[in-house]
């Protein structure tokens, strides 16, 4: 098939890839005829999952194993000066100790070199200690004596806004600020010179962490004294073999990632990190394979975060609410290093119709860890000030906030004048504020309950790319008996692509899902970028399609010898290859597959976007709160959910993602925020008390609504990614919704009772003494 | 962690003899928090006595006055005691918002009152604070939002269990045990605050180990609530608490305790807040005049001054509820 650029979006990001065409397959439509695609099927692994069988990261413990633990900065900004492992070293079972003194430098972006003499943020890689024992590695870690010098540092944002550029020099070399990232649509002066109502409001939205059940870590092995052996937890095996390769300058065929379950991700788990260098290199210098994993502890210091903002946004509208002017600046925290995602622009540009954009976006350089992608990067954080500010300027303009969004709605990708290939947002708003019972229980004067504890609803929306793209590839191999194994790099982390992509191949072979098994996470499997970006069901699900397709075409060539006929007149349904224009001439699959003498392998590969249209996923979330206004306690009572994933291929597994992304996020509105002491740059939740993710008991009663919107154009499974927009409507509606409880904005994530208590606070007119 | 001997007695004389020998040693109830404790080398006992197999330190005793209450008994076997719960709901109250299920079954009574504080600097292996035995308390100049607004002097913990105010609210005495025999002290001077000893939270010296807390039956008219204020509403430490026990007489609070929790260094009674109540009708009016009282001395900080008007309603809430006149 001939080669062609397509243009790739994934997270915001957009890349050029050069793809070969797919093999042409009917598009599954909203009329296609399903066995299985489109059923609610439980997990097809969830079984190993609860009774304990999968096999973690952290199982794997090879004879002859050391375990590692890094001596880690108290600083924030230090230099080393000097290292002394020697009573380390002298403990029982303490077999090596690493530094920047003692081992050659290995690259590693983020921060020049794996092991460095200039530390950047408390938590920050100082030395490895190896043992025989994990027991004692807590206390040789203790014994490591490393001398720093400690340097100039700066963890708080306001002190960084106010720096002068001398003394942020010191700092970091590149100063503490960036030059502003600038973004423009149309005249933004002209737009708020049109505006009859203009608002402006300024966020603060705080740094959460991941909080993966499972902590990051690897076990690394060199077999043979040349092939590099990782079982990791890993969102991207394929990619992770490449970084290796790279880093010990061995070809990528020596190199061999598993990941078969994980603990979750969430984008902290996509790229190649220091625990995994330095778990190969230990394993290089003793010969012994190397056990790295963290404690919660180091889980809170040193794994990557979602990123600190402060958001002002300034909306012009006309007085019927038709906006003139969307303007964002942005301070958003990158920590000590750069990385992608910190721009949080996409929003201002897209989610609405407006023809006059104006957006800068202001690196920050702190003495903190550095961020990464976090379940949809970027535009959760931009949604809150988008969304809250929509809705300041609804009080303006005493509009109901859904029928401001709607009058906004954008038909087109304004960065583009692309059609949107679906978008069903205004189903999602349509269905959102009917479940929430919108129209008796908004109060149309904030706060008007009577007493202290005070009700009120609010909503979000949600724009993401959902495209996918390439590349993603897949081999669907049939065994003798008939059995179906799928083979691919993807990882599934949890969410279910070994399940969705099961019934893929089940659906497109015509055999029971029973005997299909997904086969995945493996780097020497067919490359796939990768599960993140919402980007595995609309990349893997035609890559599969293909496959199986293929694979079928050897079992019609085989059976048709058997039947007689020509291939072309074969079907396959529940196992069964017939005769299409006369069922009762037919073989069983399973009897075709073990006539083959050799193994049938069908590859198949995700072909290019189509160009003329944008792929986004849309939903809209409302929610209800109670505020108790004496307390400052927010309780979420109610989130109504609905979102637009194209073909929902297992529904089940889409209403558990939303589930998930509104958790995650009422936990980011409400209780989640790393808290650094600024006067010695130390983060003080540091565990899983002081850090406050959201509990079982806190979750508010979810309605899940799937707006089925088959999309015919994106794909020819019809499916749009989902795993990460439920994420980002959650805040936004529940601090719009605690807004219209009690009258009083509280615009300083996450919505703790100290935080509403002040602003409640705040906005009383001062009582006279 | 440190490596440690561990002994785990099946009676009481041999736990004491074995707390009375020279080095250091901790006991161990459920040893949810003591672990936690040794990980973070906040505590390096060089033994541990485990008391769990002590079968006298597990009994519950609801027949006689004091009723008894040993400090092996979990938590959830308390919140499971039907006669204790009638006999004291002040008591369901509190220990049912105490942490998880999952730590109500193993924490322990002894273990809830000796817990070490929950402050981020105290519990952070990066800070080596007053408590611990350096030269500052961080909170001061710090994140200081969970800090306490009352009787903080020079360290600002504030206690973190949600049972001490409840059992001081019902008059409980502390039992004490060592190898040359047991003491008995009202549970309120059983904790103390940084102006005594800023390394520990209460009286027990090396050797001492809490056996037993003894709470007087309930006079007739008498009537207990806890209330407690969190961010998430389980798995999380009081931001404020209150402890109101009231005797009521013909419409008249003819006694009155009130205790407050997650504002101080020690749960922190107020007499100032029980003399407004003393005697009187309880209104809405007096019980907000008990709570500004209970909070008059308090100085907070740059991010907790949120918990004076945070506890205040609590008090007043506490003590309304406490009167028989409901509400939330
Ligand atoms: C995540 C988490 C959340 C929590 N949330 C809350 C909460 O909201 N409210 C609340 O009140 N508590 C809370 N706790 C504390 C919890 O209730 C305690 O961990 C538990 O009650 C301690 O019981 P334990 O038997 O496990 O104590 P242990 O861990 O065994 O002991 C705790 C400390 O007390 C000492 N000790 C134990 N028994 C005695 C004794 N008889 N005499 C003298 N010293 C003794 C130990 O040496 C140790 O220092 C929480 C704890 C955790 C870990």
């Amino acid at each position: 098939m001939p080669w062609v650029k397509t243009q790739v979006v994934t997270e915001g990001i957009v890349t050029e890839v050069l793809v070969e065409t797919q093999v042409p397959l009917p598009v599954w439509g909203p009329d296609a005829q399903l066995d299985i695609v489109g059923q609610r099927i439980p997990k097809v692994d969830a079984r190993y999952r609860v009774t304990g069988a999968a096999q973690y990261m952290f199982d794997k413990q090879p004879p002859g194993m050391l375990w590692v633990k890094a001596v880690r900065s108290p600083y924030p900004h230090a230099r080393i000066t000097a290292v002394d492992a020697s009573a380390a070293l002298k403990m029982p079972g303490v077999i090596d100790v690493i530094h920047f003194q003692n081992t050659d430098p290995i690259a590693y972006a983020p921060n020049g070199h794996v092991l460095n003499q200039e530390l950047s943020y408390v938590g920050d890689i100082a030395a490895v200690v190896a043992a025989e024992d994990p027991r004692i590695l807590p206390d040789a870690v203790r014994a490591v004596n490393v001398t720093y010098e400690q340097l100039p540092f700066v963890t708080d944002l306001q002190q960084a806004i106010a720096m002068d550029p001398a003394t942020a020099k010191q700092i970091f070399p590149q100063g503490v600020l960036s030059q502003p990232a600038v973004a423009d649509r149309g005249d933004i002066n002209a737009g708020f010179a049109a505006a009859d109502v203009t608002v402006e409001a300024t966020y603060l939205t705080q740094v959460v962490h991941h909080a993966t059940m499972e902590p990051h870590g690897c076990v690394a092995q060199w077999i043979n004294g040349y092939e590099l052996h990782v079982w990791d937890s890993t969102q991207a095996a394929y990619g992770l073999q490449q970084a290796f390769a790279k880093t010990f300058q061995i070809p990528d065929s020596q190199v061999f990632v598993w990941m078969d379950f994980m603990g979750g991700g969430f984008g902290s788990k996509t790229a190649l990190w220091r625990y995994h260098v330095l778990a190969a290199l230990l394993a290089q210098r003793t010969g012994r394979p190397v056990h790295f994993i963290n404690d919660r502890r180091e889980e809170l210091l040193d794994t990557p975060h979602r990123p600190m903002h402060q958001q002002t946004w300034r909306l012009g509208a006309t007085k019927d609410g038709k906006l003139t002017a969307i303007e964002m600046k942005s301070y958003d925290v990158a920590g000590a290093f750069n990385g992608m995602f910190t721009n949080i622009s996409a929003v201002a540009l897209q989610l609405y119709s407006c023809p006059n954009v104006h957006t800068e976006d202001t690196t920050v350089f702190l003495n903190l860890h550095q961020l990464s992608a976090m379940r949809g990067p970027a535009n959760t954080e931009a949604m809150v000030g988008m969304e809250a500010t929509m809705d300041l300027l609804a009080s303006k303009l005493n509009m109901d906030p859904v029928q401001l969004r709607k009058l906004n709605y954008a038909t087109v990708d304004q960065t583009t004048n692309h059609p949107y290939s679906t978008k069903g947002l205004m189903d999602a708003y349509d269905y959102v504020t009917q479940a929430i019972g919108w129209q008796s229980n908004r109060k149309t004067t904030p706060g008007s309950d009577p007493g202290p504890k005070k009700r009120g609803v609010g909503i979000g929306s949600q724009i993401w790319s959902a495209a996918g793209g390439p590349p993603s590839n897949a081999e669907v191999a049939i065994q003798a008996d008939g059995s179906v194994t799928v083979r691919s790099s993807v990882a599934d982390l949890g969410e279910g692509p070994k399940t969705i992509l099961s019934m893929v191949a089940a659906e497109e072979l015509g055999v029971p899902l029973a005997v299909v098994n997904a086969d995945f996470g493996h780097s020497d499997y067919p490359w796939d970028l990768g599960t993140f970006g919402s980007r595995v069901t609309p990349s893997m699900a035609p890559a599969v399609r293909q496959a199986a397709y293929e694979a079928q075409q050897e079992i019609f060539t085989i059976a048709a010898s058997e039947l007689g006929v020509d291939a072309s007149q074969l079907t396959c349904k529940k196992g069964v290859v017939y005769v299409t224009s006369d069922p009762s001439k037919s073989i069983p699959f399973a009897q075709v597959a073990a006539l083959s003498s050799h193994t049938i392998i069908g590859v198949g590969w995700r072909g290019p976007n189509n160009a003329a249209y944008t792929t986004e996923s849309f939903g809209a979330q409302a929610a209800e709160v109670e505020v108790d206004t004496e307390t400052g306690v927010v309780t979420l009572l109610n989130l109504a959910a609905a979102h637009d994933c194209g073909r929902a291929i297992n529904p089940m597994l889409v209403e558990s993602q939303i589930h998930g992304g509104v958790d995650m996020a009422a936990g980011y509105g409400r209780f989640e925020e790393q808290v650094v002491d600024s006067r010695t740059g130390i983060p003080v939740t540091t565990n899983l008390v002081d850090y406050k993710i959201e509990t079982a008991v806190d979750e508010p009663v979810i309605d899940a609504h799937i707006v089925e919107n088959i999309d015919t154009i994106a794909n020819n499974v019809g499916a749009k990614g989902m795993a990460e927009p439920p994420t980002m409507p959650t805040a936004p509606a529940i601090m719009n919704a605690v807004y219209n409880a009690t009258g009083v904005w509280v615009r300083a994530m996450p919505l703790s009772p100290d935080r509403v208590l002040a602003a409640l606070k705040a906005a009383q007119p001062q009582q006279s003494a | 962690m440190r490596a440690f001997t561990y002994a785990a007695p099946t009676d009481l004389s041999s736990a004491l003899a074995r707390l009375g020998a020279p080095g250091t040693h901790a006991v161990m109830g459920g040893g949810t928090d003591l672990v936690n404790s040794m990980k973070s080398y906040i505590e390096t006992p060089a033994d541990i006595v485990d008391l769990q197999g002590i079968q006298e330190l597990q009994a519950l005793d609801t027949s006689g006055d004091p009723v008894q209450i040993g400090v092996g008994v979990k938590l959830v076997d308390m919140l499971a005691s039907q006669p204790l719960m009638q006999l004291f709901p002040i008591l369901q109250d509190a220990a049912n918002v105490v942490a998880t299920p999952q730590l109500r079954n193993v924490g322990t009574v002894g273990g809830n009152l000796c817990q070490r504080p929950r402050c981020w600097y105290f519990r952070s292996v990066d800070f080596n604070c007053l408590r611990k035995g350096g030269t500052e308390c961080y909170a001061i100049l710090g994140q200081n939002q969970y800090h306490a607004i009352l009787g903080g002097l020079g360290c600002f913990i504030v206690h973190p269990s949600d049972l001490a105010p409840a059992l001081i609210g019902l008059g409980a005495q502390a039992v004490i045990g060592s190898a040359s025999g047991t003491r008995s002290i009202p549970l309120e001077s059983f904790f103390i605050g940084p102006e005594v000893d800023v390394h520990r939270e209460n009286v027990l010296v090396p050797g001492e180990m809490l056996v037993r807390i003894d709470v007087p039956r309930p006079a007739a008219g008498q009537r207990g609530v806890f209330l407690k204020s969190r961010g998430r509403q389980t798995w999380d430490f009081a931001t404020t608490a209150a402890a109101v026990s009231l005797v009521m007489s013909a419409g008249t609070c003819t006694s009155a305790r009130v205790v407050l929790g997650g504002v101080a260094p020690v749960p922190w009674r107020s007499p100032d807040a029980e003399a407004v109540l003393q005697g009187r009708s309880i209104t809405p009016a007096v019980a907000a005049q008990a709570a500004a009282a209970a909070v008059k001395l308090a100085r907070p900080m740059q991010y907790n001054a949120y918990k004076v008007d945070q506890v205040q309603v609590l008090i007043q809430r506490a003590i309304l509820q406490a009167a028989g006149q409901g509400g939330s």
